[in-house]
């Protein structure tokens, strides 16, 4: 019935991907959205500039959390820089969701976590 | 009571939209929507500025709606200074009070607070240095710490709510207030009448708090209009706000005097149409039965407690006795407030989900968000039946 809310995302929903953590990860990042209290723990393990696995854990909405499972799908191998280049329309179309605005924070969430922890990551280096 | 006669005074409501959300703005009946067209076809001029006519009736339409405000609440005329909003009315507050605060003083507050009688309350203490004190709030009992274990002689200030925009927890104010003043006669105390005002019967004389905030449009009024109610005596004491226009007695090349209360805190143009609009929803409110329209949002109140009751896996924040106005946030355990607001969205049923701007109590209650309903005399039983409705639903699409 509902675009929002169809089979894929819900199946990601109750059976996430990549949910878990990583011990010793190489990025490490907490970020919450204090507006609806969706929370999201990235972890990351590098294989030199890839990355070679990614996990997460979180509570939240049903966007929030799909979006995780989704988006550590789709990073696995990827580069930094590729992750640091990816905008909000490029998730968007990788959750194939129409979002209201409120609603593309709750997306958003995960990437934002993850983007952080990068930035924390180059800091650091 | 008829509430489709009342309903139809309000043209949003006919389309076919729930409306639910109260607690964060109300809709505005038609008299108020045309006090705009109104005031900007016939009386628009700058008020105080001009000598001619529609300056002269601005400056009238202000007065009469100052004086509208007033009674509505039992205050003297002067008492009444306008605003943009209710949060410009703390933060008015916080920072015209600042030289009553010094570093070995208390400013107390509550869990229970909106942010904006909050963090107004937090940052004058850390500029002042003086000690921040938050009544907590009980969750087992539902209700406010006793003030008296905060409050001491050391209080400069004490801010608190009427009532809470998350659970419609009503804080026995006339006794809190007898209480701080039999403790400390100098506290200065503040109280958010933001959500009361919609839903009790407010007299600031009987009441005795020495400020009270609230906006307009969260009583039928337009958005950008809000109150602060003072006690004459604080308000003369009291340093201006704002600088600029209006609020000048005399202004010298090194030196400038103010002007009297409420003019010192009312620097700008206001939105004249805005409170004469706002004095119209007052207006329209005095046409009323007040007792009939309060019993009959008691009566809704009571009916949506019943019919959550019957629903599993949820639970109701507080409303364990009577002393709570018609808003009520529920807790489901396999629905995320967000999700729930979502589906409930799709079907035009208009709730809210999140932290309410309270996070202080979402801290305390160990929650995150909730979803809540909040009431109107111009909702109707069936429109409850459609929000219990949508939570199966929800449950239905989320798991299955």
């Amino acid at each position: 019935m509902d675009e929002l809310y169809r089979e894929v995302l819900l199946d990601h929903y109750k059976n996430p991907h990549n949910k878990g953590i990583i011990l010793k990860p190489n990025i490490h990042k907490e970020d919450s959205n204090p507006l609806c209290g969706d929370m999201v723990e990235i972890f990351i393990r590098l294989k030199g500039e890839k990355i070679e696995n990614i996990t997460f854990e979180g509570k939240g909405c049903v966007i929030s959390q799909t979006s995780a499972s989704i988006l550590t799908d789709e990073l696995k191998g990827k580069t930094l820089k590729d992750v640091q280049n990816m905008t909000r329309e490029d998730l968007l179309d990788l959750i194939g969701l129409q979002l209201t605005p409120t609603r593309v924070k709750c997306a958003m969430l995960p990437l934002s976590a993850i983007k952080k922890g990068i930035i924390d990551y180059e800091a650091k280096k | 009571m008829k509430v489709e006669k009342i309903r139809k005074e309000f043209p949003l409501l006919k389309n076919k939209i729930v409306y639910l959300d109260n607690a964060a703005t109300t809709q505005k009946p038609e008299s108020v929507i045309a006090a705009f067209r109104k005031y900007y076809e016939s009386s628009n001029g700058n008020a105080h500025r001009g000598l001619y006519s529609v300056s002269q009736e601005a400056t009238k339409i202000l007065d009469e709606s100052r004086e509208t405000v007033a009674d509505f609440i039992n205050a003297e005329k002067d008492e009444i200074v306008f605003t943009k909003s209710a949060t410009e009315g703390f933060n008015l507050l916080a920072y015209a009070l600042e030289s009553e605060v010094g570093r070995w003083n208390h400013v107390v507050t509550t869990e229970l607070e909106h942010h904006s009688n909050y963090v107004p309350w937090q940052q004058l203490a850390k500029k002042t240095q003086a000690e921040l004190k938050v009544v907590k709030y009980n969750s087992e009992k539902s209700e406010l710490d006793d003030f008296s274990k905060y409050v001491t002689k050391k209080a400069a200030l004490v801010a608190f709510t009427l009532m809470s925009n998350v659970t419609g927890f009503i804080p026995d104010a006339k006794s809190i207030i007898k209480k701080i003043r039999e403790e400390n006669d100098k506290a200065i105390i503040v109280v958010d009448a933001s959500q009361a005002i919609a839903h009790i019967d407010i007299d600031v004389k009987e009441l005795d708090a020495d400020f009270v905030v609230f906006s307009s449009h969260k009583v039928y009024g337009p958005t950008g209009v809000g109150v602060v109610y003072g006690k004459k005596l604080l308000l003369d004491k009291m340093k201006p706000f704002l600088f600029g226009g209006n609020m000048i007695q005399e202004v010298k090349e090194f030196e400038s005097t103010w002007a009297e209360v409420p003019d010192k805190f009312e620097a700008g143009t206001l939105d004249v149409a805005g409170i004469f609009a706002f004095a119209e929803a007052l207006r329209f409110l005095n046409a009323q039965d007040s007792e009939e329209l309060r019993a009959y949002e008691t009566e809704l109140k009571e009916y949506t407690l019943s019919k959550l009751k019957e629903v599993d896996h949820l639970t109701v924040l507080g409303h364990n006795s009577k002393n709570y106005g018609p808003i009520i946030s529920v807790l489901i355990t396999d629905l995320h407030p967000h999700d729930l607001a979502e589906i409930c969205a799709r079907e035009n049923v208009c709730v809210r989900a999140g932290h309410h701007c309270a996070q202080p109590l979402m801290k305390s209650l160990e929650i995150v968000a909730t979803t809540r309903i909040s009431l109107s005399f111009y909702n109707e039983k069936k429109e409850i039946d459609k929000f219990i409705e949508c939570i199966k639903k929800a449950r239905k699409i989320i798991n299955g």
